[in-house]
């Protein structure tokens, strides 16, 4: 093994720079792998911690207090017979509708269920945990879940204000929490300890805002279809489980992850391949050093073995690197992905996965190092000595040629074509570092150059401008009439939800509902197939429901209100389909007389505003302020909290792009070194020859560079078809789970073509350098190399 | 033995041991259609303790039949034999621990790996034998000394060294493990006269210390260092000269090389 070691290291010293470049690829593989499994193993560890330190309820119930105070028997009947559920708790709570948020003077409107809980409370399901908490004591303490912090950027001490029925209610935020069911973008609680909960309770929450939140321990889930033939004309109900609480808290992370797995799949692909033509070139160049090896008494095995030895040193070194730089900067690159599970987020490191990584990855190496060097067996020392190589390593010559074609490109086509299979595997190679690149872009021109463009379709959200509650006892159809006269207001579309009251389809499965007045007032953002609602008996569905339901356009369903006592059912025809995951992917949207049919109580709860140019936004607002005055709740930009919502997935976009092209750039270099390098290895005689019959160095250089062009130009060609027909595809895949069922993103044609510019101008440049080592070479010294 | 057709000089061999063997020896290369007889039919001994020498003209089949002898090829048909083991129908595994085991080797080209220091190209070959290399250290230190390389060259690479210490160096190489034999392919073809008597001062020195070399070379002054010459012409051993111990007065030696060698069609 030392002869080994001592052979391998001269290798290693002999090929400086390309050693380098294969541990800088091993080590960006070992972080990217790393990082993967660093995100899985620590959400999932997180998650199992969280949900064991608060005693996590498996689903939470959310009732107005009346309402169980009522059906508290039957409920707890219920759940004492079921027996699948080990404990169950009631504890009071408040439920705040219509509030705003003021955050330190600014206004900010957080989506999701308010509520708010006593952090004195006497359950011990779903308990408190502080993650951090002030020094400084508060008269008017709150605790607030942690993803208030990583995601909204809210810090201790800071003021928090509650605005509801012209009321306002400030506290300090003295610590922040952990909570699995209560501490995700769906469903955020707060806590108020007892002396200011009950003051809340007294003097701040409506009536209907008392609420009980029912905490159940259970196996099996399904208890919550049991309760809600108890929840009959309920007016409000929220439910949450410790599944849609995971999918929520997981979801984006699950498409960083996917990314990084296609990075790091094209990783390994070019370390193998660097591995297969490096240990060629690296026969070629040492062939007669494996001759005289051979003729000293070396094994073929043991020469096999060096080059082994050569790959796992070097291998070892980028594992070691990548998972320490993993390890150290995982915090920092990966900080707004974790910060929106609302974890306090630990990289803590698995020391097992890293060793199997490592076993498994070296193992890999080993193998693949050994199968690339194997033909060494054949290698004759007397050959060997004496330069022989081409009856064992198969290097064709090339063919004479007539013709009258300039002999520069006649040469360079014939080097060209003399690599045949190795091009097409290169080729294959550029196409998907090509593609991934040109997804990458195309998510830049979609999502962060032009927000509106992609997220759009993705979310399924309408385009409006402005949206407006108003108060209970307004007229809304004045309200509607005086807003429509404003100048810049373009529409006025009144609405239910999106993602409003809930109903139940077929008998099988819960949907949010949407109901705007007129369907041809909005864009149709989220419309995928046919058309939206017309008539009563008309509604559209969201594609994860049809899939659910296995029912699509032309298909009747039933609805039904499962919360109204004696509720009619209703039959409607399927007449389109949507998508989107704004409303989480399950959704419906009816005609107002379409969603009366089932829900008598059925009333607008929303205007949203369409004005003409997005600049004079904040007049209109403004203007509606002037004429509808006391009737306003709730007025904001929708744009704003549009951009809101999106602005983490928007900067982990812009991120990854950089990662993305710097790796493209980075592989197709490396590829490119490695062809130079084999093109001057394989034709040094013929090089030699050329020299001495008059070509100048820069011709020879200029056609082995040119010999390489068309492999760049064909994969870029390649992935850039690739990216046409794949990107949308790759999209939906990724984000089917949310909803999203077809994209139609515009493919930013001038930013592919100057990415393939760029990279034909690193590919000329890595492979003159490459080859520059000629220009001070006689051509007897070339020559006399082959020999 | 020399063919039909050859001249056998004189016979001294009657008492030595034999190291080699071959009997009906034969090499043949197919290129294309053609296939071209390098070696036919050559039965040879090639004794313990001679320094043997290998002539011809250029493409005689002298440097192939050094490679079947030295187990760096195999024959077409024949056999071989080392110390009565048969090597000719060795695999290439068992022919290179062969290799390790008995021989050393002498190239035109010095053929060290430039990668490596002086040091490393000597102990990458001990390493095949010896296990702890302070022995290596220990016995290539002598090996330096005996061959006139001093310690500051150590640690040199291969390219910052003449032609002659690498050839000195090679011979090192070659004595590391102590070899029943040593094989050498035109020694002195790639050095000056100077550089080439030191060499063949060293193989001389060699044989007489109870060394079997076997040395191919066309250079007549080197061929005098042989005990027995053996001529092969048109792929047959055409004859044998016996030369007997090196003696410094060469006088008598080159008038009977010559002689040997006329007749031969040199």
């Amino acid at each position: 093994m030392k002869k080994n070691w001592i052979l391998a290291r001269s290798m290693i010293l002999k090929n400086i720079y390309s050693s380098i470049v294969y541990v800088i690829l091993s080590m960006i593989l070992a972080f990217l792998c790393n990082s993967i499994f660093s995100l899985e193993d620590n959400f999932n560890t997180l998650f199992s911690a969280a949900f064991k330190d608060t005693n996590s309820a498996d689903c939470a119930e959310v009732i107005p207090a009346d309402y169980y105070n009522i059906k508290e028997y039957d409920i707890r009947k219920m759940l004492n017979e079921d027996t699948d559920v080990s404990n169950y708790q009631v504890e009071d709570a408040l439920l705040l509708l219509n509030t705003q948020l003021i955050h330190e003077n600014q206004e900010t409107q957080l989506s999701g269920a308010w509520m708010i809980r006593n952090f004195n409370r006497d359950t011990n399901l779903s308990t408190t945990k502080i993650l951090e908490e002030s020094q400084e004591k508060y008269e008017d303490p709150i605790y607030i879940p942690f993803i208030c912090k990583s995601f909204f950027g809210f810090k201790l001490g800071d003021r928090l204000a509650f605005k509801h029925n012209n009321k306002t209610a400030t506290y300090h935020i003295a610590g922040f929490t952990e909570s699995i069911l209560f501490g995700n973008r769906g469903t955020i609680a707060f806590e108020l300890p007892d002396k200011a909960f009950k003051t809340m309770n007294e003097d701040f929450v409506e009536k209907n805002e008392n609420s009980k939140i029912i905490l159940i321990k259970t196996q099996n889930l399904s208890i919550h279809k049991k309760l809600l033939s108890l929840f009959k004309n309920v007016p409000y109900l929220n439910y949450v489980d410790r599944i849609s609480a995971a999918f929520t808290i997981n979801a984006s992370m699950k498409v960083y992850k996917y990314i990084m797995i296609f990075f790091a799949v094209i990783n390994i692909i070019v370390v193998a391949l660097i591995i297969k033509y490096k240990t060629q070139s690296s026969i070629i160049n040492g062939y007669k050093n494996i001759g005289i090896l051979k003729a000293i008494g070396y094994r073929s095995d043991e020469i096999s073995i060096t080059y082994v030895i050569q790959y796992i040193f070097l291998s070892s070194l980028g594992y070691i690197t990548g998972i320490i730089l993993s390890s150290k900067l995982y915090n920092s690159i990966f900080k707004s992905i974790t910060a929106e599970t609302g974890f306090q987020w630990k990289n803590n490191i698995n020391l097992i996965r890293i060793i199997c990584f490592f076993i498994i990855s070296i193992c890999t190496i080993a193998i693949l190092t050994f199968l690339s060097v194997i033909k060494t067996r054949k290698v004759s020392p007397v050959k060997a000595l004496h330069g022989i190589l081409d009856d064992v390593l198969h290097i064709s010559k090339i063919s004479s040629t007539k013709g009258v074609l300039y002999p520069n490109f006649i040469i360079a086509w014939k080097l060209f074509c003399k690599r045949k299979k190795q091009n097409t595997v290169l080729i294959i190679i550029i196409s998907l570092s090509v593609l991934a690149a040109s997804f990458c872009l195309t998510l830049y021109a979609n999502i962060v150059e032009n927000k509106k463009l992609g997220l759009k379709q993705i979310s399924g959200m309408e385009n409006f401008s402005i949206i407006l509650q108003l108060t209970d006892t307004a007229d809304i159809e004045q309200s509607v009439k005086k807003i429509k006269d404003i100048n810049d207001v373009k529409q006025v579309v009144k609405a239910i939800g999106p993602g409003g009251s809930v109903l139940f389809c077929d008998d099988k499965i819960n949907a949010r509902t949407t109901v705007y007045d007129d369907y041809e007032k909005i864009e149709k953002v989220g419309l995928y197939k046919g058309r939206y609602p017309i008539h009563e008996n008309e509604v559209v569905i969201s594609a994860a429901l049809s899939d659910m339901l296995k029912k699509s356009e032309g298909d009747f369903i039933t609805i039904k209100n499962e919360l109204q006592e004696n509720c009619n059912i209703g039959e409607y025809i399927i007449t389109g389909i949507t998508q989107g995951s704004y409303t989480g992917g399950i959704d419906i949207a009816l005609t107002f007389d379409g969603i009366r049919q089932i829900d008598k109580n059925a009333g607008w709860q929303t205007v949203y505003i369409y004005t003409s140019e997005e600049k004079n936004i904040d007049k209109v607002i403004e203007d509606i302020k002037q004429v509808c005055g006391k009737d306003i709740t709730y007025i904001d930009n929708f744009q704003n909290i549009f951009n809101k919502q999106f602005e983490s997935v928007t900067e982990n976009i812009s991120n990854l792009i950089i990662l993305v092209l710097l790796l493209s750039i980075c592989i197709i270099s490396v590829i490119i070194f490695l062809v130079a390098q084999t093109t001057l290895l394989s034709n040094t005689y013929m090089f030699g020859i050329l020299k001495a019959i008059g070509f100048k160095t820069i011709q020879i250089i200029y056609q082995a560079m040119a010999s390489m062009l068309p492999i760049v130009i064909f994969g870029s060609l390649g992935g850039y078809i690739l990216s046409k027909f794949f990107t949308d595809i790759i999209i939906t895949l990724m984000l089917n789970k949310m909803g999203v069922y077809k994209v139609n993103f515009l493919s930013p044609d001038v930013y592919i073509s100057g990415f393939v510019c760029l990279l034909c101008i690193v590919s000329s440049i890595v492979s003159v350098l490459t080859l520059w080592k000629l220009k001070n070479e006689t051509p007897i010294s070339v020559i006399k190399r082959k020999e | 033995m020399p063919q039909p057709g050859g001249e056998m000089e004189i016979n001294m061999n009657d008492k030595k041991t034999v190291l080699i063997k071959t009997d009906k020896l034969c090499k043949s290369f197919v290129q294309g259609d053609l296939q071209e007889n390098i070696l036919k039919n050559i039965d040879l001994e090639i004794y313990s303790d001679d320094f043997t020498v290998i002539m011809g003209a250029s493409g005689s089949g002298k440097s192939t039949l050094l490679y079947m002898l030295s187990g760096m090829d195999r024959p077409t048909l024949g056999h071989i034999y080392f110390s009565g083991d048969e090597i000719g129908r060795k695999n290439n595994e068992q022919l290179a621990i062969f290799r390790r085991n008995n021989c050393g080797f002498v190239f035109q080209q010095s053929n060290l790996i430039e990668t490596l220091t002086v040091f490393e190209n000597v102990v990458i070959a001990g390493l095949l034998k010896e296990k702890n290399i302070a022995e290596i250290d220990k016995k290539s230190k002598k090996l330096f000394s005996d061959v006139g390389i001093s310690e500051d060259l150590y640690k040199k690479d291969i390219l910052n060294i003449s032609g002659g210490e690498a050839q000195r160096i090679a011979i090192v190489r070659a004595m590391i493990n102590s070899p029943k034999i040593i094989f050498a392919d035109e020694p002195t073809g790639a050095l000056n006269s100077k550089s080439g008597k030191q060499v063949l001062d060293l193989l001389t020195n060699l044989n007489k210390d109870g060394h079997c070399i076997v040395m191919v070379t066309h250079d007549i002054h080197a061929a005098l260092r042989g005990s027995r010459i053996l001529y092969i012409k048109d792929g047959v051993i055409h004859g044998e000269c016996i030369l007997g111990e090196y003696k410094e007065d060469i006088s008598e030696r080159i008038s009977t090389l010559e002689a040997f060698l006329e007749r031969m069609g040199w």
